[in-house]
């Protein structure tokens, strides 16, 4: 059996109570299962219990709280297409769910589970990265809030505790005049694992760029900034060449390695497609 | 009244829609037991010990079988070079060998699956390593490391062509294109991953319900390894998720058998299930085979071909399955549909630690039409010449002598194919005739132009070819039928009997048909009884694209002879059929001189592609493929044929990417190896299917399952060479691989 029991919660507290009530049992929490039940398979990971929070009205939903969006842990991709909300806030994550597997997955599988995941190639997470969001986590006792860069500590390793779950995310609507997009460059048009991807936020104001983050994906142990690329884009208008320096330089703080999706080379060269296409894309949306 | 040419609903339709249609694991019987088998999971290695006990302890466990319960530990369609179980207690010699990662060695049944799994795990094998071979060329000229001692080489098979004097017609070639061309591996994906219920029937026969693709080979091979009579083994095929040559080959049939025996000579008499995950279906079944091609070909400055030189060598991994006859149509498809008069061919099949290949779709084809049409491309370009002009002025035509010293059988038309093709695509033909061939490329209207400061570039490429029908060179060729006409004054019912397996390319709709033309009835009084040894005479396998025609003629014949009985006023009125197809002749050893098939199916194709230089993807714009099929006895399924080839093609020559390291498998499941999902196929594909009707043919049909796959990648990388001015001389073409081409990484 991948599992001895299979627990469905139905508030934040049960499922708080469920995940540390069984004692020296190794439990876990599942969403879509979309990562976790292939991990089982696979016996990447073993578990005694399942405790199932992907009905707990808590982590569920999208909602705006004083100039903040709000996304539960338990969101599933394609309520996060098809959000006003984040269509209107923060399309950069829309259009990242868009490309998550294919329509099967992102009925079924969440926000939270990509964060909880924490793959390098996770498709969500730049976005988050370039929202400059939080990652709230609640236990039994606390909450805490966390910026999503040192929630991901390093290869697969998240600063969460056990008993503890990601309840939500949390970012500030971006100001007037910003643009978000997320580029992903993929082996395959759907049901790929990202070889590269980009996501990017960037504020126009009088033709000028005024603040710009650029994400990378699966070119490091964690989705990281491209400081180097943000830097170049700062205080300029947009151009082709600015969009050509912008890639240049994030290829200089990706550090990819060679796998059988492709080979280092292979990976830098990308990253300044996926950057320079994604810059573009962010600023026609600024502007 | 007539169903020839109909494209009348698939008898199998409404099942599979529904889901009521059974396929092997969908079968269970009461009491079953449970089997998992255990890999070899090394590439190379000798097998010092086994230890079964702990495995066998575990509750719940009936039994665990390795190589000493196997009686002829040996199997193989073309030489029984591979044990059924790898390890110690056979009389094979070597038996103690593994030479891939997917050798069997233990069979663990068990009350549950789990059980089954968790035993399988602990079994605990001592292993000496041997050196791994992986490199075909290096594993050819290697005699210190041998996968088969007993065999003193690694090569197993070996075939020539000498036809005229290859050196002195080079001295006078104007010019001369030489290629070194690798070809990749591919996985079927079929899908249905190997399943199979055996159990002891009611006349104490030892029963597989399996998938496979020639009921009676099965048969024969399982009796073959338990000492067993041939009537004392049962296959039966129920339907068949796909198979495209992957089944030819044991995978589960053997040990299935062999464990439901051996466990009832121990007084259990149980069923056994067994059902492969995907993963145990990648490592456990054979691949296609991968080809290294070195190649010269040279021309007069009219474009006249005067001579070919090539050496293959195909990489076999650990054993033969059918690599000498896939061998042999690579031999011949090398030099492609055309008249050369002085060839020379050397081709090897050769023993490494890869995976295993063999049968698939195309059968040695594709890799030859790969680098034979690539060939007359750069000829073309090399001349400056149409690449259309070019083959009109070397193709094949009736009467002219093949690379083996013979003519094609009648019914040739290669240069009718081409010229419909390149029409379609937007040439123009002035001339068909060999001596004027002239052929001009307009643009179609539709057709963008290359825009210079754009990532997209466009372009067109164009390549043909010819698939056998049916077994070749000296292979016995026939397959029974039986028909049975039930009824008084009137017909009211005609059964057929057969066994060709219908592994979802629409065989047991082309029988109805034909059942029904020859009877002179509907297609609703006929009812066919398939794919079960103990009711059905040997069809052959389906395979070689042959058995449209080979069941075509058989049930033809069978119905024919029940009528003259029932006109003699028998009832039922019964007969038996064998159809023998015309002779062929094995490969002179020295000359390669041969009648090599008795059939044959052409095919052109034009693609168009699009390619990113930015992103290195390569977009298929669109795919028109002229395909002789003689007679279209159901349109509707040779279409459906012509789309299904043209997207695995496509899987083969853009995005399948077999990965192998050291022996080991890297791409191991669907998410590391990608096919094409419907988001990825061509934006369009244009079938025109001819009909130029073959002179032994049943209805003048043709088979044709293979043929549209065999022109297409080098179609494609004609297409990107139109495109980018690149000549890619592997594939698949990966992103990546484009990216380097055209030097966009360092
Ligand atoms: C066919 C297929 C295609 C895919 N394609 C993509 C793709 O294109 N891009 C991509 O990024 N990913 C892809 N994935 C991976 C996966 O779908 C995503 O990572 C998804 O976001 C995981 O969400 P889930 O709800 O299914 O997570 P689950 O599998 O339920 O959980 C994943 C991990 O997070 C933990 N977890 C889940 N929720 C919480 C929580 N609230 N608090 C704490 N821990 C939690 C779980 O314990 C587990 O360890 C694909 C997966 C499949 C099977």
């Amino acid at each position: 059996m991948l599992y001895r029991k299979y627990e469905v919660a139905q508030t934040l507290p049960e499922a708080l109570s469920l995940l540390s009530s069984h004692n020296g049992a190794v439990v876990r929490p599942v969403a879509g299962g979309t990562d976790l039940i292939l991990q089982l398979h696979e016996r990447i990971l073993s578990a005694d219990v399942l405790v199932d929070i992907s009905r707990v009205p808590e982590l569920r939903g999208i909602r705006l709280e004083n100039g903040q969006l709000v996304i539960g842990a338990a969101t599933t991709y394609t309520e996060i297409s098809r959000s006003d909300l984040v269509l209107k806030n923060a399309f950069v994550l829309a259009e990242a769910s868009k490309k998550i597997g294919a329509v099967q997955i992102q009925n079924m599988a969440t926000l939270g589970g990509n964060i909880g995941n924490a793959s390098p190639a996770a498709d969500a997470i730049p976005g988050l990265y370039a929202l400059q969001a939080d990652v709230v986590v609640c236990g039994p006792n606390a909450e805490r809030r966390i910026p999503i860069t040192e929630f991901h500590q390093g290869y697969r390793k998240i600063d969460l505790n056990p008993g503890e779950l990601i309840k939500e995310i949390r970012f500030a609507i971006p100001a007037e005049g910003t643009g978000t997009a997320f580029y992903k460059y993929a082996l395959r048009k759907s049901q790929a694992i990202s070889v590269v991807d980009a996501a990017v936020c960037v504020q126009l104001s009088d033709g000028v760029i005024k603040h710009a983050t650029v994400a990378l994906g699966a070119v490091a142990p964690t989705i990281i900034r491209s400081p180097a690329a943000e830097s170049v884009l700062i205080g300029e208008p947009p151009s082709e060449d600015l969009f050509d320096r912008a890639a240049e330089a994030a290829c200089q703080d990706a550090r990819p390695i060679d796998d059988i999706r492709g080979s280092a080379a292979f990976r830098k060269y990308l990253v300044g497609v996926c950057t320079s296409h994604a810059v573009r894309s962010a600023c026609e949306r600024a502007a | 009244m007539s169903t020839i040419g109909k494209s009348v609903a698939r008898v199998d339709a409404l099942g599979k829609v529904t889901g009521e249609s059974r396929y092997s694991g969908d079968f269970d019987l009461p009491n079953q037991a449970y089997m998992k088998i255990l890999f070899a999971n090394r590439p190379h290695a000798i097998i010092k010990r086994i230890f079964t006990e702990q495995a066998e302890a575990l509750p719940g466990v009936l039994a665990v079988f390795t190589a000493k319960d196997v009686p002829q530990n040996e199997y193989g369609l073309s030489m029984p070079d591979q044990p059924v179980l790898c390890g110690l207690g056979s009389a094979k010699p070597f038996a103690d060998r593994v030479r891939w990662i997917g050798d069997q060695i233990a069979l663990v049944v068990a009350e549950t699956e789990e059980i089954a799994a968790k035993a399988r795990d602990l079994i605990r094998v001592d292993y000496e390593d041997l050196p791994v071979l992986t490199d075909p060329l290096e594993a050819r000229d290697n005699h210190e490391v041998l996968l088969h001692p007993d065999r003193g080489s690694n090569i197993f098979c070996h075939y020539r062509i000498r036809k005229g004097d290859v050196e002195s017609a080079f001295a006078e070639a104007d010019v001369i294109i030489e290629g070194e061309y690798r070809t990749p591996v591919q996985e079927h994906a079929y899908l249905q991953p190997e399943a199979g219920l055996g159990y002891i029937d009611e006349a104490g026969r030892v029963t597989v319900n399996v998938a496979g693709q020639w009921t009676h080979k099965d048969q024969e091979q399982i009796a073959h390894a338990l000492g067993l009579p041939l009537d004392q083994v049962r296959v039966i095929y129920p339907a068949i998720g796909g198979a495209f040559g992957g089944r030819e080959d044991m995978s589960i049939q053997i040990v299935l058998a062999l464990a439901v025996w051996r466990l009832s000579q121990r007084g259990i008499n149980r069923p056994v299930k067994i059902i492969w995950s995907r993963e145990e279906s990648i490592l456990g079944h054979h691949k296609r085979h991968p080809y290294w091609i070195l190649t010269r070909w040279g021309a007069k400055k009219d474009g006249k071909l005067v001579a070919a030189e090539v050496e293959l060598v195909a990489d076999s991994g650990g054993y033969a399955y059918t690599s000498t006859k896939v061998l042999g149509n690579a031999t011949l498809m090398c030099t492609g549909p055309y008249d050369i008069p002085n060839v020379k061919v050397d081709a090897y099949a050769v023993y490494t630690n890869n995976m295993v290949t063999g049968a698939f779709r195309g059968f040695g084809g594709p890799q030859g039409a790969f680098a034979a049409e690539t060939q007359m491309n750069r000829l073309a370009e090399a001349l400056q010449m149409d690449p259309v002009e070019i083959r009109l002025k070397n193709v094949l035509r009736e009467g002219d002598l093949l690379s083996v010293g013979t003519p094609l059988p009648k019914g040739v038309s290669m240069p009718e194919v081409i010229e419909q093709c390149a029409v379609k695509a937007g040439w123009e033909v002035l001339s068909n005739d060999r001596s004027q061939a002239r052929a001009i490329k307009r643009s179609r209207k539709d057709a963008p132009e290359n825009d210079r400061g754009s990532n997209l570039k466009c372009g067109m490429g164009f390549a043909a070819a010819f698939k056998n029908v049916g077994f070749s060179f000296g292979a016995p060729e026939q397959c029974w039928a039986t028909a049975e006409i039930r009824g008084g004054a009137e017909i009211e019912e005609v059964v057929i009997s057969h066994a060709a397996a219908e592994v979802g390319q629409g065989v047991h709709t082309v029988i109805g048909q034909a059942a029904a033309e020859a009877a002179g009835v509907t297609l609703s009084r006929v009812r066919l009884v398939t794919s079960d040894t103990t009711v059905t005479g040997d069809s052959g396998s389906v395979s070689a694209s042959r058995m449209t025609f080979m069941a075509g003629n058989a049930v033809k014949g069978a119905v024919e002879a029940a009528l003259g009985k029932w006109y003699a006023e028998e009832r039922p009125a019964i007969a038996y059929y064998q159809y023998r197809a015309p002779r062929t002749t094995p490969l002179d050893p020295q000359t390669g001189k041969s009648e090599p098939n008795f059939a044959y199916g052409y095919v052109a194709e034009a693609v168009r592609v699009e390619v990113d230089t930015e992103t290195g993807h390569i977009r298929l714009v669109d795919v028109i493929t002229a395909d002789d099929v003689g007679k279209a006895i159901n349109p509707q399924q040779v279409i459906g044929q012509i789309q299904g080839a043209v997207v695995q093609a496509m899987g083969y020559t853009l995005m399948e990417n077999f990965i192998q390291q050291d022996g080991f498998l890297q791409t191991g499941r669907f998410s590391t190896y990608l096919i094409p999902t419907v988001l990825d196929v061509p934006g369009q594909i244009d079938p025109y299917v001819l009909e130029y009707p073959d002179p032994v043919g049943p209805w003048g049909a043709r088979g044709m399952g293979e043929m549209p796959f065999l022109p297409f990648a080098p179609a494609v990388v004609a297409a990107v060479h139109d495109a980018t001015g690149i000549w890619f001389n592997e594939f698949p073409l990966t992103p990546e691989r484009v990216l380097r081409g055209l030097g966009k990484l360092s």
